[in-house]
Order: C-alpha cells, then structure tokens, then sequence
C-alpha cells in the first residue's frame, strides 16, 4: 500500500524531516512514495542507516520520485515494482 | 553520473569549520568598516579619494565580500560539482586568516597612512588570494561542464584581474610605480560584476531554487549569461585600455545587458516561488536584484553618455547601491541560510554515523537562526542612511557608520549564536554515545 508524501515546496531542512518521519510510521507491506524537486542525496545515507531501501526514478508531478520501504519487507517491494511498473 | 542543477552531492562536503570561520569572522570586519565611516565623518563623502572611504569600501569588499565568497566557493563548489578542492584542510585557514588580516592591515595602512602597515596587508592578500586563486582555478576547471562551477571559473580569474591591478595601483601609490588612476575604474568593474556579479550568478543557479523554493533559472540562462557578462568585461577592457569608444560602450553595454536580464529573471523566479511564507533571505535578494537593475542602469546611462559617475554625488550612490544594495544584501541573505543549513547538516551526519537517528532530536534550521527580521530592518536602514550620505554627505555619514555597525555587529552575533547553538546539540548527541 503506498504512503504519498510531497515535499516538493518545502525549504530545507523540512523535506527531510517530514520523509524520516513518514518512513519511520510505514507499517508491514506499505511503502512512501516522495515527491521531490531535488535529489536528496543526505536522505540516502540516513534512510540506509535506518534500515530502509530506496529507489529514485524520474517524477511526472515533481522533478524526482523516491520509493522507500523497510529493508525485508517483501510485501512493500513487490508493491513498489508494481507501482514502477504501472 | 555527472550532477547537474538538481543533484548536489554533500557527501563531499568540507569540514564544517572551513566555511564557517569565513562566514563567522567576515561580518565583524564589515562593521569595521562602519567604524571607520562613522570616526571619519563628513569627509569621508567628499570625494572618491579620500583615504578613509577606500579604506572602509575595502573593508567591506575584501574583509566582508571576498571573505564571504573564499569560504562559499569552498563550501558549494564540491558539493555542487562533486569535484573536491584540493588541500582544502589547509587552503581553506591560510586564505582566510591572510585575506582577514590584509584587509584589516590594508585598511589601516591606507586609511590613516600607514604605508608599512598598508605593504604587509597587501603581500598577505597577495599571498592569501594567490594561493585560493591556484586551487580553485584547478577545480573549476574540472567542473567547467557545471554552469556554477564555470561561473566561479570566471569569477575566480576576474578575481586575478582585481588583485594585480589592486596590487598595481597600491604600489602606484607608494611611489615604487607610476600612480595610473584611470585602472581604477577597471579593477573596480571587475571587482563588482567580474569577481562580485559573476560568483553571485553561479551560487544562485543552486541557492535560490534550494533555499527559496523557486523554480530553477533556465537552462539558456546558466549557460550562457556568466560568458556573456566576462566577454563584454574584456571587450570593456580592451576598448578603454586602447582608447577605443565604441568597442568600450559595446562591451559595458554587454555586460549590463547581462546583468539586467540575470536580475529580471531572478525577480521573476521569485515572484512565481512556490512558497508564499515571507522570509528576510528571499526579500534581500529581492532589494539586492532590485539595486543589481539599478546599478547596471546607471552604468548603462553612462556608456550611452546620459550621466557622468566618476568624482559625483551620482557615482557615490552608484557605489553605494554596487556594492551595499546589491552584493552585501545578497550575501547577507545568503548566509541567513547556509550557516544554520550547514550546521543542521553537519549535526545530522553526526546523529547518523552514531547510529542515533530517532534517540536524539536536534535543532531544525529555524531552531538553530530563527529568521533575522530585525537584523534585516537595520540591513535595509543602513542601505537606506548610506544612499542619504552619498546623496547629500555632511553630518548624514555618522548615522550611516553607525548604522553600518549596526547591521553587520548583528549579523556576526546571529551567526555566532547559530554555532553556539550548533555546539550545544552536538555536545548532547554526542554524551549520547
């Protein structure tokens, strides 16, 4: 199931306050979908640190559209190949 | 994968300290300025050459501006460009600590006659600015391909073309070489839109989009408006230096269409900023791209022979909106961002790599510098006493030092305080470990 979070016009520091803290609320089988004007390359990092996995593709609203999911949930991963596949 | 506007990569990141001891010393050498202003008094504005005003503009120019700048570039070019400078741990002190002390030494030496004093300023600025100029040329020359890291390219070899010809008349004036007066007005437009306008132009292709939530300056724009600006400066040069009028104005009206055009866009940009929140940095960037209009407009006028600035009450406020309205206020506006971002950045990595992120919260970026409204207010009176002064002079330049005091006095304590705060948080997450 996804989680739908745009970040897109917010300044810094605020996108990746607000991506941690819908990461950290993800229940088993959901996944954040972020909408982003920028690459968040300091997210990454973070989102690795804490056991999550990311995939970055292009975005049609928003310059870039980051996928997260906890590292091992395959029900989320399966439904974020979907979601990339649709 | 080669960043571009959007991917900015502060994995690469200086140390912390690197830029901060720029952004954090630079403002209480502006308020030196306003010292010397406000001790000076009325003749400071009479004319151009009087020795206190272009002890106090260097203040402002090389102690606030350029120090300012050394450290951005230090700071945004590898994280912009992936490319990192190299020897920054080293580089990064030695420029700042020479070009701090030369301005100073520079100032007084020349301000109230030292000539040893003004000597020594002027060998440690040579030294400290030749050294940043090696390795920051080397490094945008790897990122040449990135229109901020070409931009800072030309910027920093404008910064070649001020420093000699600023070493050139110092020595003019101490009598080792004839004085050439008329290079005045070229190291002076080469500070302003080569090393000044140039670098300001690339940083804001990355901070305005970040920081003010705007859309990004075109593509066109980027790449094209920093080559056009260095062109005509060396038509400009090329024209004046060999007398020729028309190859002259066809270079200085170049360069003012170029910066015209870059603070239109600009404006627009933000007129159409996604956020509809006020906040100081996005309005002094608007009153600097305001002065940027102004300032190219009235050199225009003078290309097109409509005015003269040279030794006027016109050509103070030309320098007074150049240089406070335009390049302070920008930089002012900028570093409202950067010094609260960079600490809150550096404070999450630590949280990160302590394995501490959700055990322990730290200061935001508004925690850290709420938004410096005041201080902004004394910005834009200290913009507003100083244009008064350079239109009338006489007893309006005492309240203009005091204002220039005001304003970067505060900004430095704000700035300071954001690294005091920094200090604590980290301190807490750290005792966490």
């Amino acid at each position: 199931m996804e989680r739908l979070v745009d970040v897109s016009e917010l300044e810094p520091c605020e996108p990746l306050e607000r991506a941690l803290a819908a990461a950290d609320s993800l229940r088993p089988g959901e996944y954040l979908r972020l909408l982003h004007r920028r690459e968040p390359f300091p997210l990454y990092r973070i989102l690795a640190d804490r056991g999550f996995t990311h995939r970055t593709v292009p975005g049609e609203r928003t310059a870039f559209e980051i996928f997260i999911w906890r590292r091992g949930d395959t029900e989320a991963r399966r439904a974020v190949d979907e979601a990339l596949a649709r | 994968m080669i960043p571009g506007a959007g991917d900015l990569r502060f994995d690469r990141m200086p140390p912390l300290w690197v830029p901060l001891r720029a952004f954090l010393t630079a403002p209480f050498l502006g308020a030196a300025a306003g010292v010397m202003l406000a001790v000076a008094g009325p003749a400071a504005f009479v004319d151009r050459w009087n020795r206190e005003l272009i002890a106090a503009a260097h203040l402002v120019t090389v102690g606030f501006l350029t120090l300012v700048m050394v450290g951005a570039i230090l700071q945004v070019l590898p994280v912009v460009t992936g490319v990192p400078i190299p020897g920054t741990r080293w580089v990064g002190p030695l420029t700042e600590a020479t070009v701090a002390t030369g301005a100073v030494l520079f100032a007084i030496g020349v301000g109230y006659g030292v000539p040893g004093a003004a000597g020594v300023g002027a060998v440690l600025l040579g030294l400290g600015i030749g050294v940043f100029v090696a390795v920051a040329l080397a490094a945008t020359w790897l990122t040449r391909r990135n229109p901020t890291g070409r931009a800072m390219g030309l910027s920093v070899l404008s910064l070649v073309a001020v420093a000699g010809l600023g070493v050139f008349l110092l020595a003019g004036h101490a009598g080792w070489v004839p004085l050439r007066r008329n290079l005045t007005e070229v190291h002076l437009a080469w500070a302003l839109a080569g090393w000044v306008g140039l670098l300001v132009m690339g940083v804001s292709f990355q901070v305005v989009p970040l920081f003010q939530v705007t859309p990004n300056y075109p593509r066109w724009l980027e790449h094209a408006l920093p080559a056009v600006a260095f062109t005509g400066l060396v038509v400009w040069t090329a024209g004046r230096l060999a007398s020729v009028g028309g190859l002259a104005a066809a270079g200085s009206l170049t360069v003012v269409a170029a910066f015209v055009v870059y603070a239109g866009v600009t404006l627009t940009l933000q007129a159409r900023r996604r956020r509809t929140l006020r906040d100081p940095t996005t309005d002094a960037w608007r009153v600097g791209m305001a002065s940027l209009a102004v300032a190219a407009l009235l050199m225009g006028a003078q290309s097109a022979g409509v005015i003269t600035l040279g030794d006027t009450r016109i050509g103070f406020l030309f320098g007074v909106v150049a240089v406070y309205g335009f390049a302070v206020s920008v930089v002012e506006g900028m570093l409202y961002k950067i010094v609260p971002f960079l600490s809150w950045l550096h404070l999450q990595n630590i949280v990160t790599a302590e394995g501490l992120v959700g055990k322990v919260k730290i200061r935001n970026m508004r925690q850290l510098l709420p938004p410096p409204t005041r201080q902004f207010a004394a910005h834009l009176a200290a913009y507003g006493l100083l244009s008064v002064a350079a239109v009338f002079g006489g007893a309006w330049v005492w309240p203009a030092g005091v204002a220039v005091v005001t304003d970067f006095g505060w900004l430095g304590v704000a700035l300071v305080g954001v690294v005091g705060r920094h200090r604590e948080d980290r301190e807490r997450v750290l005792a966490e470990t």
